[in-house]
């Protein structure tokens, strides 16, 4: 294994690994926003669908599990590479004006920063339930978890929903220059597609964020309800 | 017209540095960039003052000797060319300039402009090269190359290793640098051999300069006096991977 | 003294390899105990440096620019000559050969230009094999240009800029040897001085730029490749670093200085647009296959738009005296062309100390005659390049052209082993004197710092070091070390110790002023002894005036740019000297009183078909002149015409 780690000790290995992190990650929440917007079928479809999940114990954990190596990952190699990048310029610039970068591309590292500390909050709110307990005790008609009544309840707290929009925009950002920048770092560009590449990358961060915003305001807005 | 310039000045590469600030009139739009300093230099010394010092040498934009920020921009305001082919004309009557150093930890300043650019021929050491000895070159005609490659080949190798796109990269990265020898040698068919080692070594000597990585901003490409692209920096990426995943068989 | 160019006799076609075969090899086991000095890391130096490393010899390389990479060979735009004969259209090594000597109007030794002829077709594959992407064809084979107005599609290119890419392969080389250790390099590091011992060149001083420290370096052999000298007339197309300092000082130490008046003058660069100017910027010479030349027939429109003046107010003075070569004469005869119109007060542009220096050159008529997109797919780079350093637009109004200095043939003298007169100081490359004459063709330098570099020096070198063996006791404590470094001291301190109220530069420029006037284009003898005169003076100004701020610690470029001007203080005489005494027109050489009668360069073979090598005497003293006779066995003396 010791090319892996040749590979890691470098900036473009480093790179690869955010890539490919990034992009599981980025595969996990298109699948986790298409299960969310069942919420708009209602009830019986949203906690089905949850039961199905549950009910799958080798799917459940195993995307759990590649969950649990993939983020870290993403999240310990950002930071070394945010210290090397902060190494590399010790003395900063009096006046710099950015000639091509985006708000996006500088502010990934914030961006990402924010969402780490909302997985931990997303977890601990819908996962772990630390933060309202009784959540894991609703059970619907069918004596399954009523993760319906769940999110509802959840999303009619205007704190909660904000939190999740500020999170879902940070993600609109980090993806729409991430999800074209990883094909760059792993070396996927043709100059034919490059342009494509970009804009595809908007557009998916776009469906992304706008699908799962929009249950926490149809919630707040009385569109979906028990 | 009179320019004012907010000069960084440092006399040695320990003492501290700050920012100096001179009044230069009589400057006249046909002047460059750096004649307009070499006129405020002729004061300074005449006065018996240090001259700025910054590095220069050909004056017509291929050398790569000269950079620094102007107004927080790598070789100043206008695309694809050097300091040294920035002219007065490009600015107004009454500007003020800043005028600052290169910064990157692996680009101590010497001295005011001045900066140590040496890192650069240590990535090249480290395998920016094919290695054919003197005199056992096969006749040149005798492997043609494509002319789509050659092209390419060429405008990799534009690179005049200036070290503005390390100036103007936010993590301070020599990614299109380094890439630009990759992929030049890489495209052809005589770097062909030594083309995973190039990328490992090249990319290994890059990192222990203490150069940051890539975040695809693209800032690079937007200041380099050649307009070499950010394509050569995925096909390095790519490079080194494969480079890398091949020398574990 | 009697000048032994050591050339091999015989037929001049074998002459190399049979001097190669008898000159003494070094065991590759004692090659490491050797210790070669190169100076300099253009084209000729970092071939050289690299070329002995790889054959395992201990080389110091150095270089006064930050990077080995940054040498002034990386300015040249047009290409290189190799007698390839790819094109089929009848080249040949005897061709090349043969108009290299033509072109240097019969100043050159014919044996050393024949074999560069015959090394140019090793420097093209060697290039290749090194990855320099030279401009290709469809088909993936080489492609060729035809160059300076040559018969033959010869030169090799890679888009404008032949000599950076020749420049970074050298420099990989370089770079490859470094890393292998047998290469150390020491950058921004500038000879001060050369040591000879016993009469053998045993090692140099040098002055670190950066800390300002002085050192001493001991060779078996010192290898000169410090290029041009152009920067003597302050406006050239040399980078502003480009220096006399290494040669000159190793004349001081003995070192004859051959033919130092030959200069090359380019006819096609940006004019000056003020007293700031700091150097002139080269468009390529191939403008002129599209583009007419021109000034207004009177005086008094000279600063009207010119695109208003009628077809029959304009004098094309070139087609006009030269109707068979037209805008296509060669170097030497479209720049005097050019200070002739001016000079008659018909010049145009901007006016600089009252008088306007430059003329136009038009491509109105090629554009209508092609189309503006045919036009900039042949020049768009130049057009360009053009309009960023005038502000004009080459399309719409006539480009101005002035001439300016850009290439020194002469340089110190060197026997077919390209070994100065002092036994182990080699001198490579613009640096020395050998192969072009009284005028160097296009595309040439390159090749001759190349062949010189890879090919010639690395096995003339092993000869020497082969004859005179290893382990000398010569160490830096050597008397001779220490006084050499002790004279650059003392002169460093005397420099820092003026302060007086001029710039380094207000000297510089005064200099070049009475270089270009005097000893430029065309040279007169009254204005060449109105020169040696004004020299002198200026030089003790210098030394009574100057301010050179600060101190000999850390980074100091005034102190930099003071010793140069020092040196070139000094060699400006050594030129105008030179001059005077050659009183015949030979390439770039023009001296008004020997011309035909309608004006054009008369060449006088009876008194003047000699090296003219010069020997230091005193700074003071007259230095004395040492004549190698030059005889042309193969290519007949004829006067060269365009008309
Ligand atoms: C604008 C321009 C265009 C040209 N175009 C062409 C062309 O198209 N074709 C062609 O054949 N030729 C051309 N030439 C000429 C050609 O480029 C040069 O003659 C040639 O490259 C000189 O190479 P060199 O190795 O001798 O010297 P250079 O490349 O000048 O190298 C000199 C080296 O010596 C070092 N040095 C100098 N002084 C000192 C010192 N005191 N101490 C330490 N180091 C020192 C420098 O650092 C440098 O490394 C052109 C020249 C110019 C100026
Ligand atoms: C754990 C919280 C996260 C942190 C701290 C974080 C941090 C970062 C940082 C700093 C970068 C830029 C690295 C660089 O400088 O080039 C980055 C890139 C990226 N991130 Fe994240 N991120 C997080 C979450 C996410 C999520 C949730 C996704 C997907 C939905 C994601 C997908 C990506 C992608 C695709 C890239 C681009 C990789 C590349 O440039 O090659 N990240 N991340
Ligand atoms: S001085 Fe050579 S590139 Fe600017």
């Amino acid at each position: 294994m010791s090319w892996l780690q040749s590979l890691y000790a470098s900036t473009i290995g480093k790179k690869a690994v955010m890539a490919i992190t990034g992009l599981i990650i980025f595969g996990f929440t298109l699948g986790h926003m298409a299960g969310n917007l069942l919420a708009f079928f209602g009830e019986d479809t949203f906690n089905t669908y949850a039961a199905t999940l549950k009910g799958n114990p080798p799917l459940l954990w195993g995307t759990r599990l590649l969950l649990l190596t993939v983020i870290p990952l993403h999240f310990l190699t950002a930071f070394q590479l945010i210290k090397r990048s902060n190494d590399a310029r010790p003395a900063t610039y009096s006046k710099w004006q950015p000639q091509r970068s985006t708000y996006a591309s500088r502010t990934i590292r914030f961006g990402g920063i924010y969402l780490l500390g909302f997985i931990l909050y997303h977890l601990a709110h819908y996962t772990l339930f630390l933060t309202n307990p009784e959540f894991g005790g609703y059970h619907d008609a069918q004596g399954r978890h009523d993760a319906f009544r769940m999110v509802v309840e959840g999303f009619s707290n205007p704190v909660n929903v904000a939190v999740y929009l500020v999170a879902m925009l940070s993600l609109v950002f980090h993806l729409s220059h991430g999800a074209w920048s990883m094909f760059q770092s792993m070396g996927l560009n043709h100059p034919k597609y490059n342009q494509l590449r970009e804009r595809a990358a908007w557009t998916l961060a776009i469906v992304l964020t706008v699908g799962f915003s929009s249950v926490p305001i149809a919630v707040l807005t009385g569109v979906v309800h028990r | 017209m009179k320019i004012t310039l907010n000069v960084w000045r440092q006399s040695s590469p320990e003492a501290a540095g700050s920012f100096v600030k001179y009044d230069v009139d009589g400057v006249s739009a046909d002047m460059s960039m750096l004649e307009m300093l070499d006129v405020l230099n002729d004061r300074l010394e005449s006065k018996g003052e240090a001259p700025i010092a910054f590095d220069h040498d050909c004056r017509e934009g291929i050398c790569g000797s000269c950079g620094f920020m102007i107004n927080g921009v790598a070789h100043g305001p206008e695309k694809e060319i050097t300091v040294c082919q920035t002219h007065m004309r490009s600015f107004k009557d009454g500007d003020e300039l800043t005028l600052e150093p290169w910064r990157a930890m692996a680009f101590p300043v010497m001295r005011d402009l001045m900066v140590d650019r040496s890192a650069f021929d240590r990535i090249i050491q480290a395998g920016g090269y094919v290695s054919v000895r003197t005199g056992s070159a096969p006749e040149a005609n005798a492997t043609p190359v494509m002319k789509e490659h050659a092209d390419m080949a060429f405008e990799a190798a534009a690179c005049i290793g200036c070290g503005a796109c390390v100036a103007a990269c936010p993590n301070a990265a020599a990614m299109l640098f380094t890439s630009a020898k990759v992929s030049h040698l890489g495209l052809l068919p005589q770097g062909e051999p030594e083309r995973d080692k190039r990328a490992i070594d090249m990319v290994a000597q890059m990192d222990k300069e203490g150069f940051g990585h890539c975040s695809n901003h693209g800032e690079c490409e937007a200041v380099c006096p050649k307009g070499i692209s950010v394509n050569f920096i995925a096909r390095m990426n790519r490079d080194l991977l494969k480079a890398t995943l091949r020398s574990s068989r | 003294m009697t000048l032994d160019g050591k050339c091999p006799s015989g037929p001049i076609e074998t002459a190399w390899d049979r001097h190669r075969f008898n000159m003494k090899l070094v065991n590759p086991s004692n090659r490491r105990k050797y210790n070669v000095l190169v100076v300099g890391t253009g084209l000729a130096g970092a071939a050289c440096a690299a070329t002995l490393g790889e054959l395992g010899f201990n080389v110091q390389a150095f270089c006064y620019q930050d990077s080995a990479r940054r040498a002034h060979s990386i300015a040249a735009q047009g290409g290189i000559n190799a007698a390839k004969n790819y094109q089929n259209d009848g080249d040949s090594v005897h061709r090349l050969f043969y108009d290299t000597v033509k072109g240097g109007d019969y100043r050159s030794r014919e044996r050393n230009v024949h074999r560069l002829a015959q090394i140019s077709v090793n420097i093209i594959d060697q290039a290749v094999a090194q990855g320099v992407p030279f401009a290709r064809e469809y088909g993936g084979l080489l492609d060729n240009r035809s160059f300076g107005g040559a018969q033959v599609a010869r030169t090799f290119y890679a888009r404008g800029q032949t000599g950076q890419q020749l420049l970074l392969g050298a420099y990989s080389a370089l770079s490859r040897q470094v890393h292998a250790g047998t290469v150390k390099l020491h950058t921004r590091t500038e000879m001060l001085d050369l040591v000879v011992i016993d009469g053998r060149a045993r090692g140099i001083i040098t002055r670190n730029l950066a800390t300002g420290e002085l050192e001493s370096w001991v060779g078996d052999a010192v290898v000169l490749a410090t290029g041009g000298y152009g920067n003597v007339f302050f406006l050239s197309t040399n980078a502003m670093g480009c220096n006399v300092t290494a040669t000159y000082k190793a004349y001081k130490k003995g070192a004859l200085f051959a033919n130092p008046c030959y200069t090359q003058i380019h006819p096609t660069c940006i004019p000056v647009s003020g007293g700031y100017q700091s150097k002139l910027t080269l468009m390529s010479e191939s403008l002129r296959n599209d583009g007419r030349v021109w000034v207004p027939k009177s005086a008094a429109d000279a600063t009207k738009d010119p695109s208003t003046l009628p077809e029959d107010q304009r004098d094309y003075y070139l087609e006009r005296r030269y109707p068979s070569f037209g805008n296509l004469v060669p170097r030497d005869v479209a720049s005097r062309n050019a200070k002739t119109v001016c000079d008659e007060g018909r010049g145009v542009g901007h006016e600089v100390d009252g008088q306007r220096r430059a003329v136009y050159l038009d491509f109105r008529d090629a554009i209508q005659r092609v189309g503006k997109s045919t036009i900039e797919a042949r020049y768009g780079n130049l057009f360009h390049m053009y309009t960023k350093i005038t502000g004009e637009n080459p399309y719409e109004s006539p480009m101005r052209i002035y001439p300016a200095i850009h290439y020194t043939m002469g340089g110190l003298w060197v026997d077919y082993n390209l070994m100065s007169n002092i036994e182990g100081l080699f001198v490579l490359g613009e640096a020395n004197f050998s192969d072009h004459g009284a005028n160097r063709l296009g595309a040439s330098a390159l090749m001759q710092g190349l062949a010189d570099g890879y090919f010639v020096a690395p096995p003339t070198i092993s000869d020497y070091l082969a004859r005179v063996g290893w382990g000398s006791t010569v160490t830096a404590e050597h008397e001779g070390f220490k006084a050499a470094k002790g004279e650059a001291n003392e002169r460093i301190q005397k420099l820092l110790s003026i302060k007086g109220k001029r710039p380094v530069d207000s000297f510089h420029r005064e200099l070049g002023n009475v270089m270009w006037d005097k000893c430029g284009m065309s040279r007169t003898k009254e204005g060449l002894e109105e020169a040696l005169k004004r020299i002198p003076e200026i030089r003790a100004e210098f030394w009574e005036n100057v301010n050179v701020p600060g101190e000999n610690k850390g980074v100091n470029q005034s102190l930099e740019r003071a010793g140069r001007v020092a040196d070139f203080l000094e060699f400006g005489e050594l030129m105008c000297l030179d001059a005077l005494e050659r009183a015949e027109s030979c390439g770039g050489h023009f001296r008004e009183e020997s011309q035909t009668e309608d004006g054009e360069a008369l060449r006088d073979d009876v008194n003047y078909c000699h090296t003219a090598a010069w020997e230091f005497k005193g700074v003071e003293t007259a230095p004395t002149l040492h004549k190698e006779a030059l005889t042309f066995d193969y290519v007949k003396l004829t006067q060269r015409s365009y008309k």
